[in-house]
């Protein structure tokens, strides 16, 4: 066993993803047999991917000048991303029908994504920062584009082209103000220079701001939210639900690289900031959520408010803050996912996304409506389900550090959502249905869906072993 | 000397980059924007970032902007209509937004002093540019291919008809 | 003493739930059965515990200890004393007759079991947990299932009420919550085992006196106390039978439990300086209750808003702060809780008979239905405090201690008790007696089966009335500890 991990080399899960695109790309070509499965090998060749970098766990390495770093906690998100790109892999599978065509190329723009995200996970440079985030969200022009002929996609992609390029240019501005600074876009070597005498700490805060509002953007907080409901809207479903949770996560993830650099330098500013745009985004998110007919917009607005309870762990800025916002991501990996794939596999039944048409939806398909539910309650931060231990976690680590009325938002926030969410659940569960149809469901999604449920109790129940793998991931960079 | 070739080109680089937004033949915008890139490609001269200069010239003025043309030409754009800008009750916003982004990045920039950058030797800038490409920052340069195939592979199957 | 009393009790529903989970939707009888084996089993246990347990030990009790995620000072930590073996078996015995009194249920038989065996783990973890994570962690599973369980069986405006009383416990378990973290981290506790915080922390005399009044008020909520008490009558007439005899019986115990359990545990000091504005709060509850109570036509609303009034004398009880009121209010918690449930289950009956609740449209049952009858009037004694029944010996400790310690508040109590009498009687005569509506010439008693959940609700209720030592004897040596430990 040794012998086999010492040959790996370092970059094996950078290089198989990579070869794994373009082995794709050559069996798409060749192969009219492959083709039709082409989801089921990436599936399968990713599996297999996931199992080896489990299996180099510990092997951790730096290269090209440290500006690319294998630690705990790039493995720790790299994880991360590996099973949210099997998650939607797989739904992808479930929303095959709705693409006349191109369903292969789907495939690669998902595994070419989740390449960035990858990269992403291990950079401690500001340019493979924003070259990885690139590769992120052209991939996600695309994709969100993908449906051609539906006005709403178009929509869809042209607002997330527009806002994503000025948000690039912003995050871009903030970087340069940064290099020119400090003469590195290294992260060390900018944080060197920030805990120097010479140090300019207003101008190295102006670019940090504008670095912010291309993180924003992929965060989805507010004032940076103004195309997430549209895009999630308009945009194939498996794209949204790896909008919400693959490209949100790469947003927090680089907000806790950069915690290190500047947290400490203007604390003051930090916190403010942090727990302005916490609190209002929770507000923004929750309020907005209510009014919603659409499923998907309004998974949407949730996801707004997630951003609100993510950034609370920021606010905090402590390392516990840190834990908190990692366990509530892999929460919130497993929960988001489970509900956007019944939301899949409910409109490829129906053929609708309108929440009015879910009436009755536990007599048509008592497992997909137990899901959800389960999948809502976990949002909403119901105990025992994993929702609820991440939001401890965020509102511990802010009340530890005495912001106690943004930790009461929090818990308000908590009741609102739950009555958001309840709204559904009384349309799945007490209205009638109006087409008393059973809708039918294939094994693997069963199968799947099963995975996240177990997901969703087990890190609600069982903390420990997650938490104690962040503990020691978080420890890594500091 | 230094300073008044700065200005002339910045001054360039801004006015036609206003001028691409107001313009409203599409062709213009597309002309201007050539415009811009001559003065960004100058701007780069005078950091003796030659190579990029020439590249930026090459590529961007050379090729994606005939390009452009070629497109605005074939597809016959006429001028935009003038409803198809309109946007909500949001928009009344952007000017005061501007406006203090502006102060603030005016006061931001007041405050800097730098103290001038080491600078790559002139002589070997193109050498010295490869060179970190392909040890420094390989893999961004690696990733950015990445990103390339991604844009083609969208613009083949936004753009292809008829296709399965 | 390595066998897990407790867990075992714990696991008794969980472990019905997820069989039922996998049993087939059709085979509504062996879900039911699965249901009365499990809820039995927990009934055999708890009194398992009860003979094990030593009352004249004010320590812990079998006690078990799993250390859950150490370093954020959360611990699986069980344990009985005096304050709590009470409610464990009182639970079980709901529960119990709960699922015999649904056994003719037939719409949607899986969930409904499932749901109501998931609401009692949390219940059963609420009152045997000693660590405050877990506390508000059963909390919320006791209070959630609620929703689904009023919304799809409920009656009468069902949508609404169980809407409302969602957000209602929520807002103040979230309340709740808020003080427990405050204790967590701003006095310094780092752990949230209830034990070490009493024994190592001191707190600050300021900080006291607002988590004191904020646990009284976020756990009061749930346990009705008065001006949160609004969501729990439309949530007890919208309720399914069984889930409102738990909910009465049950639930709003968990809100009285949690203010002794963990407020004035915790907090003596500062109960002593909120006792006077307390009580006052209690009174109004006691007299709020009982005259809205007279001026209700339907049955449940009736009972719902003397759970109020009851709820009340509870309040009261642990205002006092003396051996007697916290006695007092612990038996009422236990008499209470045996009779509504009795109460729930005979208007049940009633309801799916008669199809109606209006004591105007009813008259005359006791000839149709002599036994339920009959049931429906012990329980109707026991709430009026007739002695004999246990609803006297516990609101007589009640007004003894408010009398001497609060005077007003103890006259404004015997008053409450005084209309009880006028708004039980008259419902019991418009009810059962008086002309019979010519509309339920046909309707049937109740049978054997359910002849002997009833009854085992109305043993209970005459035991403790004509031998109220038997619940005192557990209660009065901790509650004398806790007292006299306080102050």
């Amino acid at each position: 066993m040794m012998n086999f991990i010492s040959l790996l080399h370092p970059f094996s899960l950078e290089i198989g993803l990579a070869i794994i695109i373009l082995g794709l790309f050559f069996l798409d070509l060749f192969s009219v047999q492959a083709k039709k499965n082409i989801g089921s090998w990436a599936w399968g060749l990713t599996f297999l991917l996931l199992l080896i970098h489990l299996s180099n766990w510990k092997h951790f390495v730096s290269a090209l000048s440290s500006t690319y770093v294998h630690d705990a906690l790039s493995f720790l998100l790299s994880v991360f991303f590996l099973i949210t790109l099997l998650f939607i892999l797989a739904m992808s599978k479930s929303y095959r029908h709705r693409f006349e065509r191109g369903h292969s190329e789907f495939y690669m723009l998902i595994l070419l994504a989740s390449l960035g995200m990858i990269t992403l996970a291990s950079t401690t440079d500001f340019l493979l920062l924003f070259v990885s985030l690139e590769l992120i969200t052209v991939s996600f022009y695309v994709m969100n584009t993908y449906l051609r002929t539906d006005p709403k996609s178009i929509e869809a992609g042209l607002k997330y082209l527009v806002l994503g390029a000025l948000s690039s240019g912003f995050l871009l501005y903030g970087i340069s103000f940064i290099y020119g600074l400090s003469g590195s876009t290294h992260f060390s070597d900018i944080a060197r220079y920030a805990s120097s005498p010479e140090a300019n700490a207003k101008v190295l805060l102006f670019g940090f701001l504008l670095v912010m509002v291309g993180v924003g953007f992929k965060m989805g907080s507010v004032p940076f939210h103004f195309w997430i409901p549209d895009v999630y809207e308009g945009a194939p479903t498996p794209a949204t639900a790896f909008l919400s949770v693959g490209s949100k996560a790469a947003g927090f993830f680089i907000l806790i690289r950069l915690t290190n650099i500047f947290f400490p330098h203007f604390q003051n500013a930090w916190v403010l900031l942090f727990t302005l745009l916490s609190a209002i985004t929770l507000i923004y998110g929750n309020l907005g959520a209510i009014p919603q007919k659409n499923i998907k917009r309004f998974l949407g607005y949730s996801s707004i408010g997630h951003a609100g309870y993510l950034l609370m762990g920021f606010a905090a800025g402590s390392t516990q803050g840190l834990h908190a916002v990692l366990y509530y991501l892999f929460s919130y990996l497993f929960t988001n996912l489970c509900a956007f794939w019944v939301v899949i596999l409910f409109s490829k039944a129906t053929e609708s996304d309108e929440i009015a048409d879910y009436a009755g939806l536990s007599k048509r398909s008592p497992f997909l409506a137990a899901t959800l539910f389960i999948a809502l309650m976990s949002l909403a931060g119901v105990p025992p389900l994993a929702g609820f231990f991440g939001k401890f976690l965020l509102i511990r680590a802010v009340v530890e550090k005495n912001l106690i009325w943004l930790a009461v938002l929090g818990a308000l926030n908590v009741v609102v959502s739950l009555y958001y969410y309840l709204m559904i659940v009384k349309k799945m569960y007490i209205d009638e249905p109006q087409n008393p149809e059973t809708i039918p469901l294939d094994p693997s999604s069963k199968i799947g869906l099963s995975i996240a449920i177990a997901g969703i109790i087990g890190l609600g129940i069982f903390q420990a072993p997650l938490l104690q793998w962040i503990e020691s991931a978080v420890k890594s960079i500091l | 000397m230094e300073s008044v070739l700065f200005y002339t080109f910045a001054t360039l680089v801004v006015t036609t980059a206003l001028l691409v937004i107001f313009s409203n033949h599409p062709a213009y915008s597309v002309l201007y924007l050539v415009l811009t890139m001559f003065g960004l490609a100058s701007l780069y001269v005078m950091l003796h970032a030659y190579f990029v200069a020439a590249i930026q010239l090459m590529v961007y003025a050379g090729a994606i902007l005939v390009l452009f043309l070629f497109v605005i030409m074939l597809l016959n754009l006429e001028r935009e209509g003038e409803e198809s800008f309109r946007s909500g009750p949001s928009r009344w916003l952007a000017l005061p937004l501007t406006l203090v982004f502006l102060v603030e990045l005016y006061t931001v920039v007041m405050q800097i002093h730098i103290k001038g950058s080491k600078g790559l030797s002139v002589e070997g800038n193109t050498e010295s540019l490869g060179h970190l490409l392909f040890t420094q920052h390989l893999l961004p340069f690696e990733i950015i291919s990445f990103v390339l195939l991604a844009a083609i592979l969208g613009t083949t199957i936004l753009s292809k008809r008829n296709w399965k | 003493m390595h066998f897990g009393i407790l867990t075992s009790i714990l696991l008794c529903p969980v472990i019905g739930m997820i069989l039922i989970l996998f049993t087939p939707r059709k085979s509504e009888q062996a879900i039911k059965i699965i249901s009365l084996i499990v809820s039995g089993i927990s009934v055999f246990l708890s009194f398992i515990a009860y003979n094990r347990f030593d009352p004249s030990n004010v320590l812990l009790q079998m006690e078990e200890k799993i250390s859950w995620l150490p370093q954020y000072g959360i611990n699986y930590w069980n344990g009985v004393d005096g304050l709590n073996i009470g409610m464990i078996l009182l639970t079980s015995i709901v529960i119990f007759t709960g699922v015999i009194v649904s056994w003719k249920l037939n719409y949607r038989v899986k969930e409904f079991f499932a749901l109501l065996l998931f609401l009692v783990t949390g219940v059963f973890g609420v009152f045997m947990t000693l660590n405050l994570f877990f506390f508000f962690l059963f909390y919320e599973v006791a209070v959630l299932p609620m929703y689904l369980l009023i919304a799809i069986w409920g009656s009468t405006n069902k949508e609404y009420a169980a809407l409302k009383l969602t957000i209602y416990l929520l807002l103040g378990s979230a309340f709740m919550f808020a003080i427990f973290l405050a204790i967590y981290s701003l006095a310094g506790a780092h752990t949230f085992d209830l034990m070490t915080i009493k024994d190592k922390v001191t707190f600050d005399p300021a900080f006291q006196k607002i988590a004191y009044i904020g646990l009284f008020l976020g756990c009061g909520v749930l346990a009705g106390c008065w001006p949160f008490h609004v969501w729990s009558p439309d949530g007890h007439v919208a309720a399914p039978t069984a889930v409102s005899m738990l909910h009465a019986g049950v639930l709003m115990k968990l809100g009285a439990y949690g203010i002794i359990r963990v407020a004035l545990f915790l907090f003596p000091q500062a109960a002593q300086a909120w006792a006077p504005f307390t009580a006052t709060l209690a009174t109004f509850n006691i007299l709020y209750g009982a005259l809205v109570a007279t001026q209700q036509r339907d049955l449940k609303y009736v009972i719902g808003y003397s759970s109020v009034s009851h709820m009340g004398i509870v309040l009261l009880g642990i205002s006092t702060l003396t051996v007697t009121g916290l006695n007092g209010a612990l038996f009422q918690m236990f008499s209470h809780g045996i009779m509504t449930a009795l109460f729930f289950a005979c208007v049940g009956h009633i309801y799916d008979e008669c199809h109606t609740r209006f004591f105007d449209e009813l008259g005359g049952l006791a000839h149709k239905i002599p036994i339920l009858s009959t049931f429906f009037i012990i329980a109707g004694l026991t709430g009026l405090g007739l002695p004999g029944l246990s609803g006297f010996p516990s609101e007589l400790l009640v007004l003894i201690a408010a009398i001497k310690t609060y005077p007003i508040s103890g006259i404004a109590t015997a008053i409450g008790v005084v209309v009880t009498t006028f708004y039980v009687v008259s419902a019991i005569m418009k009810a059962f007696y008086g002309p019979l509506n010519k509309n339920f010439e046909h309707i049937k008693d109740i049978d054997l089966w359910q002849y002997f959940g009833r009854g085992i609700l109305v043993a209970f209720l005459i035991i403790l009335g004509v031998w109220p030592k038997l619940f005192l004897n557990l209660v009065n040596p901790i509650t004398t500890y806790l007292l006299l430990k306080g102050f």
